[in-house]
């Protein structure tokens, strides 16, 4: 036997390749954080922009937690094939410098609800950047605006590279930089003893080859802050030590998980947060706070039932359908205290309902944070892993806190793992998280009530039920659209048009879609949007093609109209006709001679019993947009004739009517271009109904009272409401008669 | 207090005919705004089966949204709200006018020896103390400024600290007290008015063009002389009369009107509702009535008013 250490260099050869396999097997599957074996789609891919921050929280005079002194290493890889020459980051608390920031001159100094407060300003600094061991770049830091021709903007900055960095390589930076919180506005910033800090530190950009979200050039994807606009970053690993005044210590919450705590014995304590496979950091302090920590079990909240039916819904195996436990810790304030438990329901049902539909949150833990009174600027937020919500002092039983949180949760999957371009398709996040916002909260808890309150409380509830998510088609098809939902953020016609688009419209027309394809092939829809993208860079057409390759149909057709379109959808139910054929008066040659019917019904010659009516449905297309909407015919005797779109090609949208008396079929086709349609058929029943979508499937629909045509006086309908009316006005009359 | 207390509910309960006639009225004059309304609702719902879906309790938001979108298409929040809050402005002036014409009616009834109710009588009374009474009403509209401007005075500084709270439940402790103060101060200048309607009514105060002015003092001499009776009387009955607005709100809320037979027995609630108002009315008229005999220096004797005299 030959002796076998006697090359160790192939010794060592062998070690090492077997080292390589087994850490490529881990890839091929991975362990989780809490040792649940990831599969392939669920494994992070290597960090970006991965960030080593130190930073020290500053009180001014006034005691508000405003200074921020930080120094932060940044580790960047050039994941590309291309060869890159200069960095470009954003400084996006320089939008709240001054005036004349893009940001400021494009709000006008408003957003949310909120008003700048002039002299409560924001900025940052970067003082000193240097790649670590090399080069010192401070002096060949320079702004640049590139959305627009406003010198004066300061949120972007390039910083050329002596040497530049080659595809794969990786650089490191180190950058001291010095920032003054606003105001709360615009989701950051500080009030009183509460700070909330977004967007705090210099962030790299994300470096785009051509090809990459359909790119045609590679470059660097940094737009400047805008005031329609949110973020977009590369995922990297973060590991920020906070240092803060005592006042605050336990009253710290941040993205990730707490690693360390440390009294300085100086009037400071730092914490240590760390996040892997993130991309943005946000942290808040609050003397205020009450903090509560509640552990998301999933053998509690969600049963074998549940994940058995998902599991054949969605046609995947059970343990594809599991959800993992987290930690969720609750940041409320004091005066909020009764409302713990609402909040911890309302997470634990976006967490389950969340990962039953879409994939398992992949995190260990999930922070909730309530904003104080006159803070609410800094709610309604997402940051990965940490949420910013708001709630009212007392709310009553409409879904608020609800609908927020739910909200800023989803956003987890759409901006925080499926991490979307918000600067450039808006709706990618906001719509897509508003429909899936819709449907937990219409699973968990029904329908939205209307709440009729004065002086801080809910004094009752308005006779209106607001089931999800119809309550988005008021405000989103009362005129023409403007814009259409695929335009940059800060390229609306205004910031109403952004909003509109982004978040009502979008869910609207992704509701829409589900009706059509059914509830569980769109859930597989998102599913494998989710899993393909996520840790990812999706562009729109990214979903359009899964749209495609799920349902294995071309979908272009709906896309084109109610996402890269402004044309309204419209269709109306003009005019329905019902004539029994038989009883026509005159001579009528019979065996060789002419015999006369005097009078409809009365024939002479012969008593027929039988009728048959000849009917006749209008149906006009309103709008310039076209769907292949459902009808459904009504007759006298019950039978109901459905006329359901079958097949759509070739300029065609194919009918197929089914009798439910007889089951009888036939077919009739609508030309997509012609502006009208009649349907014409016999009956042995008067036609007394018509309904275009019965079962109210196309939400973008703009106009759903013309959608019918039947018999009904409406006596009734108006007697009730106008009583009802009638009601409020007497009262509300007899209370003015006080004056007299 | 007490005894004019239940004098005044004797009286309001005999006086049945007042109250439909007060009823009456307080329907006829829904009736500009409630007719538009029953027109929009069987204009845009016949023949089709939103007539159907609207015989329900609630509403269907999704169809009342579409008809606002369409029906009135450009039409913003705001000048819908302006055109409704102005049409509502103008039906409240006429209504108030009314009221005051109505009311003098009900006192005039209350002040007669008989106190029993005849058409002729009513309105006969009605018609002679309209213009005094609509003189003091403008005199009211003074010092319900004045309470308004009492309100806005403590709600300045409220509004100072909500901008520098960080918590909302201080806020709206402040607010809710201002409010109440507002509340109080509406309720006692509508007390001295009452009084002074009264007090015009059982003087027989007539033929004075600075007559008004003069009541409104006395009004408020007697209401200050006998704060605790007057306002206890008047906070008594308000307390009555809102608890029965609640019972048959309630009652009428209660009824899911999803047919034409449930539909008919709210609307009988509501009406019976309204009734209950009414009947409040009368009952702090009668009972300060009562009270104001009772307590203020003489007035004329009641007058015995024969309807012959009245053709």
């Amino acid at each position: 036997m030959k002796n076998p250490f006697r090359h160790p260099a192939k010794i060592l050869a062998a070690l090492f390749g077997i080292a390589i396999s087994l850490s490529l097997g881990a890839r091929l599957w991975g362990v989780s954080a809490d040792s649940r074996i990831l599969l392939a789609d669920e494994i992070p891919p290597e960090p970006i922009a991965s960030y080593k921050i130190d930073v020290q929280l500053k009180l001014d005079d006034k005691q508000r937690p405003k200074h921020l002194e930080g120094v932060e290493r940044l580790t960047w890889l050039n994941h590309s094939k291309d060869t890159i020459s200069e960095l470009q980051f954003h400084l996006y608390l320089n939008a709240f410098k001054n005036e004349k920031s893009t940001f400021f001159e494009e709000s006008g100094g408003q957003l949310r609800g909120d008003e700048f407060q002039p002299g409560a300003w924001g900025w940052i600094d970067v003082n000193k950047m240097k790649l670590a061991g090399g080069e010192d770049l401070t002096s060949k830091i320079e702004f640049i605006h590139p959305d627009d021709d406003n010198s004066d903007d300061q949120t972007v900055i390039r910083v050329p590279l002596g040497k530049p960095v080659k595809p794969g390589e990786k650089i490191a930076l180190d950058i001291k930089f010095t920032a003054q919180l606003p105001r709360v506005f615009a989701r950051t910033g500080y009030w009183a003893t509460f700070a909330l800090v977004g967007q705090w530190f210099p962030k790299i950009g994300v470096w785009e080859s051509a090809g990459e979200r359909r790119r045609e050039l590679p470059g660097w994807n940094c737009h400047q802050f805008h005031a329609s606009s949110e973020f977009y970053a590369d995922f990297g690993n973060y590991d920020v030590t906070m240092t803060v005044p005592a006042a605050y210590k336990s009253k710290i919450g941040a993205t990730g998980v707490m690693k360390s705590e440390r009294d300085n014995q100086d009037g400071t304590v730092t914490y240590n947060f760390v996040q892997d496979n993130v991309h943005d950091f946000a942290w808040t302090v609050d003397t205020n706070y009450i903090i509560v920590k509640r552990r998301f079990k999933a053998d509690e909240h969600v049963t074998d039932s549940e994940i058995n039916e998902w599991s054949s819904r969605l046609n995947l195996p059970v343990d594809r359908i599991a959800i993992t436990d987290l930690d969720v810790t609750l940041m409320i304030q004091t005066e909020h205290r009764d409302q713990i438990d609402r909040h911890f329901k309302a997470a634990f049902n976006a967490i389950k309902y969340f990962g039953l539909w879409y994939g398992n949150y992949p995190y260990n833990t999930l922070t909730i944070v309530d904003p104080p009174y006159n803070g609410g600027g800094a709610g309604g937020m997402e940051y990965p892993t940490f949420i910013t919500a708001g709630t009212s002092w007392r709310p009553g039983l409409d879904q608020n806190p609800e609908e927020v949180i739910v909200h800023e949760f989803g956003h987890q999957f759409w901006y925080g793992l499926v991490a979307s371009n918000e600067f450039e398709e808006s709706w990618l996040d906001e719509g897509f998280n508003t429909y899936s916002t819709a449907k937990v909260l219409k699973t968990a808890y029904g329908a939205n009530v209307e709440p009729f309150g004065f002086a801080g409380i809910t004094w009752f509830y308005l006779p209106i039920e607001k089931p999800h998510p119809y309550e988005d088609r008021p405000l989103t098809l009362q005129g023409k659209f403007n814009d259409p939902i695929l335009t940059p953020a800060w390229k609306f016609y205004d910031q109403s048009s952004y909003s509109l688009n982004s978040y009502p419209r979008t869910n609207l027309t992704l509701s829409t879609l589900e009706r059509y394809l059914g509830e569980d092939l769109m859930a597989r829809v998102m599913r494998e949007y989710y899993h393909k993208w996520r840790y990812r860079h999706p562009a729109s057409q990214d979903f359009f093609d899964t749209v495609n390759q799920v349902t294995g149909r071309d979908f272009a057709w709906f896309f084109d109209q109610f996402v890269k379109g402004v044309g309204e959808l419209d269709y109306e139910l003009a005019e329905i006709k019902s004539e029994r054929r038989g009883g026509e008066i005159g001579l009528f040659d019979k065996d060789g001679r002419k015999a006369e019917v005097k009078a409809p019904g009365h024939d002479v010659e012969e008593k027929d019993q039988s009728a048959t009516y000849d009917n006749e449905v209008a149906v006009r297309r309103v709008g310039e947009a076209w769907f292949p909407v459902e009808m459904l015919f009504t007759l006298k005797d019950g039978a109901r004739i459905s006329a359901k779109p079958v097949n759509t090609r070739d300029g065609v949208i194919e009918y197929q009517l089914t009798d439910s008396k007889d089951g009888r079929q036939w077919s009739d086709d609508w030309v997509i271009k012609d502006r009208w349609k009649k349907f014409l058929f016999t009956t042995g029943s008067k036609l007394v109904t018509a309904e275009i979508d019965p079962e109210r499937k196309v939400l973008l629909d703009a106009n759903l009272t013309n959608n019918s045509k039947n018999g009904s006086t409406g006596v009734g309908a108006a007697v009730r409401w106008s009583t009802g009316a009638m009601y409020w006005v007497q009262a509300i009359m007899q209370a003015l008669s006080f004056l007299s | 207090m007490i005894i004019s207390f239940f004098v005044g509910i004797n009286e309001a309960n005999r006086s049945w005919k007042m109250i439909l006639l007060l009823l009456a009225a307080n329907v006829l004059s829904s009736l500009p705004l409630i007719v538009p309304i029953f027109l929009l609702v069987f204009d845009t719902s016949r023949g089709t089966i939103a007539a159907d879906s609207l015989m329900a309790d609630k509403l269907d938001a999704v169809w009342f949204m579409d008809v606002a979108n369409h029906k009135f298409p450009g039409a913003t929040t705001e000048t819908v709200a302006l055109q409704v809050g102005g049409l509502f402005v103008v039906m409240g002036v006429c209504y108030l006018l009314l009221n005051t014409l109505l009311t003098g009616g009900v006192i005039g009834v209350f002040n007669s020896a008989d106190g029993l109710f005849t058409m002729r009588k009513f309105w006969g009374e009605a018609g002679a103390y309209f213009w005094r009474f609509f003189r003091l009403t403008l005199i009211s509209l003074i010092f319900y400024g004045v309470a308004v401007g009492i309100y806005a005075l403590l709600r300045w500084p409220i509004k100072n600290a909500a901008e520098q709270a960080s918590a909302y439940e201080s806020v709206i402790y402040k607010r809710w007290a201002a409010m109440a103060l507002l509340a109080l101060l509406f309720a006692f200048i509508n007390m001295v008015f009452d009084y002074a309607k009264i007090g015009t009514v059982a003087r027989s105060v007539r033929g004075d063009s600075k007559g008004m002015f003069r009541e409104t003092f006395r009004a408020f001499r007697f209401a200050f002389r006998n704060f605790f009776s007057a306002f206890g009387l008047f906070l008594i009955i308000a307390t009555v009369g809102f608890a029965l607005f609640i019972v048959f709100n309630a009652l009428r809320w209660s009824v899911d009107q999803s047919s034409a037979g449930r539909v008919s027995l709210a609307i009988l609630l509501g009406q019976i509702a309204i009734a209950g108002r009414m009947w409040t009315r009368l009952l702090f008229y009668a009972a300060e009535m009562h009270l104001y005999k009772k307590l203020a220096p003489a007035a004329a004797p009641a007058p015995v008013i024969v309807e012959s005299r009245l053709v």
